[in-house]
């Protein structure tokens, strides 16, 4: 249970890390293929996500064969 | 003549490839619907990949980025790898009750577990009336794109009618075994032609860096992190999530792919391989049409759905460009073959065969199976041919209708939840709460800038919490 819950609010950090793109109010040019800075930081949420999916179905997600 | 070589080379190497070491003697639905729950690795993470992202990634995708800019990607690729959870929630529980009872469609395995047959009718009923238009959709955007590709001369719903009998041809006889193996070689294809056509655009133009630098200064609202016009606030952004999140495990065809792994741990590394394509792969229909403002910067509404072929036709060579959207048919007949499958899974073994012959063996419900894929097929069409404005609002509408059966299935699967009525009312109430935000309250979904998803799965939710005190646990 205690598990669980670590890993709800694991997955409630990102999916609240990856709204705050939308409140992005810096400037806009960045210099990766010019594409816009706070899609840049969006990128980085996705990483994020798959890295921590990853860990979730290694130590979290048992399975029965 | 290059057009039709490239068109009717690609329909015969399918038909080729998917007669290949093919099981040529199907007995039974565990087979023909669920390749006897043998798939692993590669062949069960496109078969996934390739039913999931329809003829809309390729072409709709782009679209809507022209209309509203790069926000598109964040709501569209985080949205999809975010809805890897729902694998674990839904997926992980169905694999394993299906494995020990056999179950073969997501209606009987929610009706059998709540011992009521009118829920394996409703879900079963539901599912058909919400997908039905979408294989229709699905039809029509097939016809217009060999339509576009033969310039006119292969007719929209000659070519409509043509995919189908192709499709027709090679499920008939081996079913999942025939669409898994064409899944690999059409995921493939997708992948790579929507990167290449990225990679000759975006080269065509001027390189991606400069487009981009280009267009910020033209259209500054394309690089906004809310869209043009603002059109994403958070609230409808989250929306989206709470949508993906809750309808791509109820697509039936989805709901299959969870049940053909041979092992829960095949299962459980696709899901994560899953979980990466999405960013990686949706930041090229994305910024294709991102980058169509500088080729065609005035199209309005519908017209910009045509956008990569507009593109493909300006800056490259006809027959390349032809090569390029045939990635477009891939991904069309990927999704379509396995929705026409798992349809047809429910008419046979959830409808026909209880209603009308609970008697029938396994032999009479493939035939019935098929049959009924047939109809389908004819219904469809016809669909397609008449092109109802009424299709579109339905369509429009399967995703979040299919949302509402999510709080239901994980009640059932994860908590225990053995409450019939309960979950027939929560189904129909859930839905009608959906249909009454999307319709005469839509107001109030404006107000809120939220989807009418949101009212529908919580209307489902509570009513599910309140059959706990008026409801027992049936055994």
């Amino acid at each position: 249970m205690r598990k669980s819950i670590i890993w709800l609010l694991i997955f409630s950090l990102i999916l609240i890390l990856a709204v705050l793109a939308l409140f992005y109010s810096g400037p806009s040019k960045s210099s990766l293929f010019g594409l816009p800075n706070w899609l840049i930081y969006f990128f980085g949420v996705e990483v994020l996500f798959c890295v921590f999916y990853f860990l979730f179905t290694k130590s979290y997600w048992t399975t029965e064969e | 003549m290059v057009i039709y070589i490239i068109l009717f080379g690609y329909l015969g190497l399918s038909l080729l490839l998917s007669r290949l070491n093919i099981r040529s003697k199907i007995e039974d639905s565990a087979q023909y619907y669920l390749t006897n729950r043998s798939l692993k690795g590669i062949t069960l993470f496109f078969t996934l990949v390739a039913t999931n992202f329809s003829a809309f990634f390729f072409i709709g995708f782009a679209g809507e980025s022209y209309r509203v800019g790069y926000i598109y990607y964040t709501m569209m690729a985080f949205g999809t790898s975010f809805a890897a959870i729902s694998f674990y929630l839904i997926g992980s529980p169905a694999w394993r009750l299906s494995k020990d009872k056999g179950y073969i469609t997501p209606a009987e395995m929610l009706g059998d577990q709540m011992n009521s047959t009118a829920l394996t009718r409703l879900t079963a009923l539901l599912m058909i009336i919400f997908m039905v238009p979408f294989v229709a959709i699905q039809i029509i955007g097939a016809g217009l794109i060999v339509s576009g590709l033969t310039q006119g001369a292969i007719p929209y719903i000659w070519g409509s009618a043509l995919l189908m009998v192709f499709i027709l041809v090679y499920i008939w006889r081996s079913g999942m075994y025939s669409v898994a193996r064409l899944d690999v070689t059409n995921g493939i294809l997708l992948m790579t032609l929507i990167i290449l056509a990225f990679v000759f655009v975006s080269r065509s133009l001027g390189g991606i860096s400069e487009i981009n630098e280009q267009l910020m200064e033209q259209s500054a609202a394309l690089f906004s992190p809310q869209g043009s016009n603002s059109t994403y606030s958070p609230s409808l952004w989250l929306s989206y999530m709470v949508l993906w999140l809750t309808c791509l495990p109820m697509f039936p065809q989805i709901f299959l792919r969870f049940l053909m792994a041979k092992k829960e741990s095949n299962f459980r590394y696709t899901s994560f391989l899953y979980t990466i394509v999405p960013p990686l792969l949706f930041i090229f229909p994305v910024a294709l049409g991102v980058m169509g403002h500088l080729s065609f910067p005035d199209l309005q509404g519908k017209a910009a759905d045509q956008i990569i072929p507009r593109l493909l036709t300006m800056h490259l060579p006809g027959g390349f460009g032809a090569v390029i959207l045939t990635g477009a048919l891939a991904a069309f007949v990927s999704t379509t073959d396995s929705t026409l499958l798992a349809l047809s899974s429910l008419i046979a073994r959830d409808l026909y065969k209880p209603i009308f012959k609970p008697q029938l063996d396994e032999k009479g419900t493939l035939t019935v199976g098929r049959i009924s894929i047939l109809i389908l097929c004819l219904i469809s069409l016809v669909i397609a041919f008449f092109q109802p404005a009424s299709i579109f609002q339905i369509a429009a509408m399967t995703f979040s209708g299919l949302s509402i059966f999510f709080p239901v299935f994980l009640a059932v699967l994860r908590f225990n939840y053995r409450k019939p009525i309960s979950a027939i009312l929560a189904m129909i109430l859930g839905e009608v709460v959906l249909i009454l935000f999307a319709t005469i309250f839509s107001g109030a979904c404006d107000t809120l800038n939220i989807l009418p998803v949101v009212p529908g799965v919580l209307a489902t939710i509570l009513i599910l919490w309140l059959g706990h005190f008026f409801e027992k646990n049936k055994d």
